[in-house]
């Protein structure tokens, strides 16, 4: 007896394989498309899906403006979906045109402004954000588009056991006492505002050139033990294994607050870097009434409040009344960022792939 | 009697395979392709249009020329370090034969069951500078200072050793086939002393089994992106980070996509250089 199969049944079994597979995969597609878009494209019309940054901005963002706009909102869902950065949102945005997965994305101004120009976000609509007429100068980026839902600064930190005070200037991390000490995660936004950071310091202007500011930064390159602390800049030096650290104002005041004895931080005297983020409306979005709606409950007075008190971000709300000792603390305009200068992070979207990647061959990589 | 056809069946067997290759591989891959060939305008924007703008950035800057050289260099030292590793340890688990020989086999693969994100971070707690191997060389009194293992290209080849260990073994075990105890005992009689007849009898059979231990470890090593990323500490630059970055940092998807196309390019050099290499071992150690 032969056991050869046949023509027939060899094709037959590799069609049924075939289909076998097409059907899973169109399962799987299914099944990953209707859990990715329940949100913005699902018929629920009081369920709204945004996506910002993780970690501990997601935490209080979830804490402070999310769960009170439900309360206030009864019905109504929202979703928040945590992502990488902000480039990576940008990319999901590019390739999802057609079908928004996202009804609001919060992301670096100097990100969003590329967003509004491909058209990938919506302006919005002043009669139902009433809010925008309060905001503060640098709140607004694109005229019409998201405004700033947050404001923080670039700040110095340091584990208090390893170094008991901070320097008054950037430069200064370029000290002999830092050697193999410094987490320096620079290739990216932090490294841009610490050109910005730097040309403050040493009075020049990025807009001419960042050559001198770049060399300036290599010398602090040289007293870094990693450029990719793990699992976090915060926790690394929490936990000791470097001693000191450029990163964000806002996080590290609340982690100061959380274990005093792991974490100090300071923003350089006039020498602060206001980090801008942005609320934004996917143009793709089937609920921008309701989208608009949770804006302008992000930049209400009261979540700005809530924002600045219990998370450390400036106010993007000139109504805002805080207290002088949380206003001390937060990269406000008349907080820490009162004799700065504002960075024009509109004019450096153009430029900062060119800068990341100056960043990474000259300062890193040199 | 049924007439059987035989080539029509091997085919007909082939098209699940084929089809999932057509989906998950060919159509990304002529994807990426068609990518390499637009242009990237400043602020993440991308022109679609047909130039070699990226490849030429990819061929003509030092940088990205350099960030290949790393890439295979750490594929090389990766996998020849893994192979001396791996060899003894496959050698014993092919000749024993212990009652506990599928247990031993199974202790040696067991590693893989763990993530290799979880392995890295591992490797971080032992490799820091307040990590295990610095707490032991300082309580011995053989450093005052921390050795630098973590954070650096070195500590990146001595985790991804680790990491790629049980595929070695895994690898050279089975090829390991030509192994025969006999030639041994044959070469044992005529008067070869232990070196020689490893050298001449055991070394030559398993080089097969060498060669598809080095090219797996080093197709392994060459795509790692996790374990130079972390254990790097930002200054180990490969392709596959650079490719990431590239993408999601600096939003320059037709350079990420040259890129990519690059690090095809050298799998399949490698693959090449590496079935040219086994194919004479065969006639060599089959005498033909």
């Amino acid at each position: 007896m032969s056991h050869a199969l046949t023509r027939r049944s060899a094709l037959l079994g590799g069609l049924g394989g075939a289909a076998l597979f097409g059907l899973a995969a169109c399962s799987s597609s299914a099944t990953g498309s209707s859990s990715k878009t329940a949100d913005s494209g699902s018929g629920d019309a009081n369920a709204l899906t945004i996506t910002g940054f993780s970690g501990a901005f997601a935490d209080q963002f979830q804490a402070e403006v999310i769960g009170p706009f439900q309360e206030a909102n009864s019905g109504t869902k929202v979703t928040y979906t945590p992502a990488t950065n902000s480039a990576e949102l940008l990319a999901g945005l590019r390739t999802n045109t057609s079908k928004a997965t996202y009804d609001l994305v919060i992301m670096d101004s100097s990100v969003s402004t590329t967003a509004n120009s491909e058209g990938l976000f919506s302006k919005l609509d002043s009669s139902i954000v009433t809010s925008l007429g309060d905001l503060v100068d640098a709140a607004v980026i694109d005229e019409g588009y998201g405004p700033a839902i947050t404001i923080d600064s670039l700040a110095l930190i340091a584990n208090p056991s390893v170094f008991d005070t901070l320097p008054d200037t950037w430069s200064a991390l370029a000290g002999s006492t830092y050697k193999g000490q410094l987490a320096l995660q620079i290739a990216d936004t932090r490294g841009i505002a610490l050109i910005a950071g730097l040309s403050k310091e040493l009075g020049l202007d990025y807009k001419k050139s960042i050559d001198e500011q770049l060399a300036q930064m290599k010398k602090l390159a040289a007293n870094a033990q990693t450029f990719a602390p793990q699992p976090n800049l915060y926790d690394a030096i929490r936990s000791g294994s470097v001693g000191a650290g450029v990163g964000w104002n806002a996080r590290a005041q609340a982690l100061h607050d959380e274990s005093p004895k792991e974490l100090i931080v300071q923003v350089p005297q006039g020498l602060g870097v206001a980090q801008i983020s942005t609320i934004n409306l996917v143009e793709t979005s089937t609920k921008k009434d309701l989208a608009q709606k949770f804006v302008e409950f992000a930049i209400s007075a009261d979540s700005q409040q809530r924002m600045a008190e219990k998370a450390f971000y400036g106010s993007v709300n000139s109504t805002v009344k805080v207290s002088d000792t949380i206003d001390a603390r937060t990269a406000s305009t008349t907080g820490l960022l009162a004799d700065d200068a504002p960075i024009d992070w509109a004019w450096i979207a153009p430029n900062y792939a060119d800068w990341v990647q100056r960043i990474q061959r000259e300062v890193i990589g040199g | 009697m049924t007439r059987t056809w035989r080539p029509p069946v091997a085919w007909g067997l082939l098209v699940p395979g084929l089809a999932v290759l057509l989906f998950a591989y060919a159509a990304p891959m002529l994807w990426v392709l068609r990518m390499a060939f637009n242009r990237f305008i400043g602020g993440g924007g991308i022109e679609i249009t047909f130039t070699v703008d990226s490849f030429a950035d990819v061929f003509t800057d030092p940088y990205y020329l350099r960030v290949a050289w790393t890439t295979v260099k750490l594929g090389l030292l990766v996998s020849v370090v893994t192979v001396i590793v791996a060899y003894p340890l496959s050698l014993f688990l092919v000749r024993t034969t212990s009652r506990f020989r599928g247990l031993l086999t199974i202790l040696a693969i067991a590693p893989m069951l763990v993530s290799s994100v979880a392995r890295t971070y591992g490797w971080m707690v032992v490799l820091g500078n307040q990590g295990l191997l610095n707490s032991v060389l300082k309580g011995l009194g053989l450093t005052d200072t921390p050795v630098q293992l973590a954070n650096q290209f070195s500590g990146v080849v001595i985790a991804l050793v680790q990491i790629f260990l049980p595929y070695a073994v895994l690898a050279m075990t089975s090829g390991f086939g030509r192994l025969d105890d006999t030639l041994e005992q044959a070469a044992a009689s005529l008067g070869a002393g232990r070196i020689t007849r490893f050298l001449r009898v055991t070394l030559p059979l398993t080089l097969p089994g060498v060669l598809t231990g080095l090219l797996l470890v080093f197709v392994l090593s060459i795509s790692a992106y996790v374990t130079p990323r972390l254990i790097g500490g930002g200054r180990v630059f490969v392709l596959a980070s650079e490719i990431y970055d590239q993408a999601t940092n600096q939003l320059n998807w037709p350079l990420a996509a040259a890129l990519s196309l690059v690090l095809v390019v050298v799998f399949g050099v490698a693959v090449t250089v590496f079935g040219l290499l086994q194919r004479r071992v065969e006639r060599w150690v089959s005498g033909r």
